[in-house]
């Protein structure tokens, strides 16, 4: 008799918490709203009013601050927690909304001393990818585009008025993460930081082609003298293109600009070289 | 009363009611409470934290369901196996099929009057359905008590091999476990088992020797826990024979025990549980006779050389086990002295050998030797001439694992009631050693440790239980004092007065004194005897029956023979 009466209970139960996963749940937010969104939880959670702008697919943030550099060249330690905050409220705000834009540009400004631009741009599915633990807190370091700029304009400009805005283009996204891989690769690793001298680097995705031209010159005998620069640059976009599954790729063209060495990589031959 | 006091009274009765509602009220208040805060902060969640824990719920709960599943899995298995499925509970059980039992009726010898009781019990048991038709009830129980050795296993056996049903067999002591309630699971498994053997063989006999162990009467615990699970042991024996007639399946219980069945659980003994009682006890003379018989043939032996009659009269208060043994320790000592056949001198080797225990390598000094062939000269002859029922049958000076040197002496026939002459016969052969060295050396040596200790015991039983006294005082004095005493031996009340006991430990000494004097007036009458038997000991080691009867004679003595 108990087990009839008690049967009928848990299959509901069972069927509800199983379904749970398929609730239809309601964004927090939406697209429409978003800007406003932004600035009342930066303010409402961080005491921080940022100015806020939505293009097509790109949300662009602008946080005025009076110290960006401290004097031994370092990020001020209140700006770096102010922009993870801001950062983190506009990451909230886009993860419980549908349709999500694509980018976030946090601009924070040094509109009193220097005229100094802060930029990070952050592709929003890595966001997402990071919160569900299926890539690091390294590799999402690695994947936020972090430019340091000089422009006078900034000086005094409380509302965001020197800033380029643009949508941004993912493949743009990409050739300036390359770019970025490179110069961390051959400046900030101990194993070629003293070796190496870098000019200015260009990457550029075109079709089913990699093309990227960089001024590394070697300043220094390495103790290990087979490092292949090409390789290296190589086995960089190999990563990219592996982090971002990327498939149609056929080629990839590297050129030293220093030494004027090119090299072309096709994609077999990148996956053997890499094996 | 005072509502107050009510209330104060109330709460010393209910105090702990109280206690238990009031904290279930605050622990389910307290779960309330945190139930719904969280409930509200998931609800209160943005779009994509409330997603993720969402989705994430089937996943846990199918995980936790799997985790679940696989803990109360192997708990369930590992606890079945443990308690009833073939764990702890397996642990001395034996099943073993009736034709590996083998032991076949003829096979058990001696013993007819066991025999025929238990053949009843064969033939009921292979009969049952005739006894049915009569409306007569399957007996479910069967006793089998007497001392060690004497054939209970090997009489259960028979019974198994002849009725030719399955045999499961456990030792009493290993039902009882260190974990409380272990002898109660072990029970339930093995009369489970009893029961699916009897379904698919017709029957089924359980053998639990050693049934004592978990048959003692039901006491109290005494608050360690040990005596609960003694008691849960004797219910749950209770509960299975009892359930084993009520679903009449052919499961007989067969008990083996040494202990007087006086001293098992009384409900254990009544009609439904153990029916039938059988007194197992030592071997008669003829029965002595035919168990020699049974063990030589299984040994090759010179005929000639061995009277078995003569054997069976040596081997008096020897019960089957020793028989066999005897013959067995017989065949050991043969082949050691590279001998074809066992003859009369390997057996009464053997039966030194279990009697008196091995030899030890002690070298003698003279003196020594000479004071242990005085000392044994002493006994034998006080028990050759003044013992009423036993006869001398060797003296030795050799050191064994019991002494230094003995005298064996006993009767050729077992007798079950002793009188009075018989203990004194007793007291003045433990003595005879003593009066002995005293006569001899002039002093005495501490050679007589335990035949005093002999001498007191029994002079103590004689006056203190068996109303011998020399003063005149009857009764069971040891009793009053036992049967009063506290079980634990924390104290025991004094019933006798101080007068009473002075009196009773003046008769022990009275009868020692006594029997001391008439020792020292036999052997210094016998001086030439004792002279003559301790040389002759000093210088063969070990003197057998007939070289004793052989020295007696040519000394002229007669042993005393009782009217």
């Amino acid at each position: 008799m108990r087990k009839r009466k008690t049967a009928p209970a848990i299959i509901p139960i069972l069927i509800a918490v199983f379904l749970s996963g398929c609730l239809k749940i309601e964004p927090t937010y939406t697209k429409e709203k978003i800007v406003d969104s932004v600035i009342s939880l930066c303010l409402t959670e961080y005491n921080i009013e940022p100015k806020v702008w939505l293009l097509e697919d790109t949300l662009w943030i602008y946080i005025p601050v009076s110290s960006l550099i401290t004097s031994n060249l370092q990020l001020d330690q209140e700006t770096f927690i102010a922009i993870n905050k801001v950062m983190l409220g506009a990451s909230r705000v886009v993860l419980s909304m549908k349709p999500r834009p694509q980018f976030i540009v946090v601009v924070a400004s040094d509109t009193q001393q220097y005229g100094l631009d802060y930029m990070i741009t952050t592709w929003i599915p890595d966001i997402v990818k990071y919160q569900l633990q299926l890539i690091s807190r390294d590799e999402f370091g690695r994947r936020n585009l972090i430019e340091i700029s000089e422009d006078a304009k900034a000086l005094g400009d409380e509302e965001g008025r020197h800033l380029e805005k643009k949508d941004i283009n993912f493949w743009e996204f990409l050739s300036l993460q390359i770019s970025q891989r490179i110069r961390f690769k051959f400046t900030l690793d101990p194993k070629y930081q003293d070796y190496f001298k870098l000019g200015e680097i260009n990457s550029e995705i075109s079709g089913n082609t990699f093309r990227i031209k960089a001024y590394i010159e070697k300043i220094k005998a390495l103790p290990d003298d087979k490092i292949n620069v090409q390789k290296e640059i190589a086995k960089i976009v190999f990563e990219v293109i592996k982090a971002y599954e990327i498939k149609d790729y056929l080629l990839i063209d590297i050129e030293n600009t220093a030494t004027g060495k090119k090299a072309l990589f096709t994609k077999s031959e990148l996956v053997k070289l890499l094996r | 009363m005072s509502d107050l006091r009510k209330l104060k009274v109330y709460f010393r009765l209910h105090w702990i009611k109280i206690l238990l509602i009031t904290l279930a009220s605050i622990l389910g208040i307290f779960t309330v409470i945190v139930l719904s805060a969280g409930v509200t902060a998931m609800l209160n969640l943005e779009s994509f934290y409330k997603q993720l824990q969402f989705s994430s719920i089937p996943l846990q709960f199918f995980f936790s369901i799997v985790t679940a599943i696989i803990f109360a899995s192997i708990y369930t298995i590992f606890h079945y196996w443990f308690f009833f499925g073939g764990g702890m509970t397996k642990l001395g059980q034996k099943k073993v099929k009736s034709e590996e039992v083998n032991i076949r009726w003829k096979e058990v010898i001696g013993m007819d009057e066991v025999k025929r009781e238990a053949w009843e019990v064969v033939q009921l048991l292979k009969d049952r359905s005739s006894l049915q038709r009569v409306g007569g009830r399957v007996i479910k129980g069967l006793l089998l008590s007497g001392p060690p050795g004497c054939g209970k296993t090997y009489l259960a056996k028979a019974i198994a091999t002849e009725v030719g049903l399955p045999f499961l067999s456990v030792v009493g002591s290993e039902i009882e476990g260190i974990i409380v309630g272990l002898g109660a699971a072990k029970l339930r498994a093995l009369f489970k088992e009893a029961r699916a053997m009897a379904e698919l063989h017709g029957g089924c006999i359980v053998f639990i020797d050693e049934v004592d162990s978990i048959a003692r009467p039901r006491r109290g615990d005494m608050g360690f826990g040990g005596q609960m699970s003694a008691n849960a042991a004797v219910n749950q024996l209770l509960t299975e024979m009892d359930g084993l007639r009520k679903i009449e399946n052919n499961v007989v219980v067969i008990g083996a025990t040494n202990v007087d069945e006086r001293e098992l659980d009384p409900a254990l003994m009544r009609a439904g549980r153990f029916d039938r009682k059988i007194y197992i006890g030592l071997p008669s003379l003829k029965d002595r006779e035919n168990l020699f018989r049974f063990y030589l043939s299984k040994i090759k032996y010179d005929p000639e050389s061995i009277d078995v009659a003569v054997v069976a009269r040596k081997a008096v208060y020897k019960s089957p086990a020793d028989i066999s043994n005897i013959a067995r320790e017989a065949s050991i000592i043969a082949v050691r002295n590279k001998k074809e056949k066992v003859t009369m001198k390997e057996i009464n080797e053997a039966m030194d050998r279990i009697d008196l225990g091995l030899k030890k390598p002690i070298e003698f000094s003279e003196k020594e030797k000479e004071q242990v062939a005085y000392h044994e000269a002493g006994h034998a002859i006080v028990a050759y001439l003044l013992h009423p029922t036993d006869d001398v049958f060797k003296a030795s000076i050799i050191p064994r694992s019991i002494g230094l040197g003995v005298v064996s002496h006993h009767s050729r026939q077992e007798s079950h009631i002793h009188n009075r002459e018989y203990y004194l016969a007793n007291i003045k052969v433990t003595l005879g050693s003593y009066v002995a060295e005293k006569l001899k050396f002039n002093t005495t040596t501490s050679g007589v440790d335990e035949d005093m200790h002999q001498a007191m015991w029994w002079a103590y039983n004689m006056v203190w239980r068996w109303g011998m006294g020399p003063s005149g005082l009857k009764g069971n004095f040891k009793a009053l004092e036992a049967s009063f005493g506290n079980p634990l031996g924390f104290s025991t009340p004094n019933f006798l007065s101080e007068k009473t006991k002075e009196k009773l430990d003046e008769d022990v000494q009275k009868i020692i004194q006594q029997c001391l004097q008439e020792v020292e007036g036999l052997l210094t009458k016998e001086a030439q005897l004792l002279e003559r038997f301790a040389q002759e000991l000093k210088n063969r080691q070990e003197l057998d029956y007939d070289e004793i009867e052989a020295i007696f004679k040519e000394c002229g003595k007669e042993r005393l023979r009782q009217p």
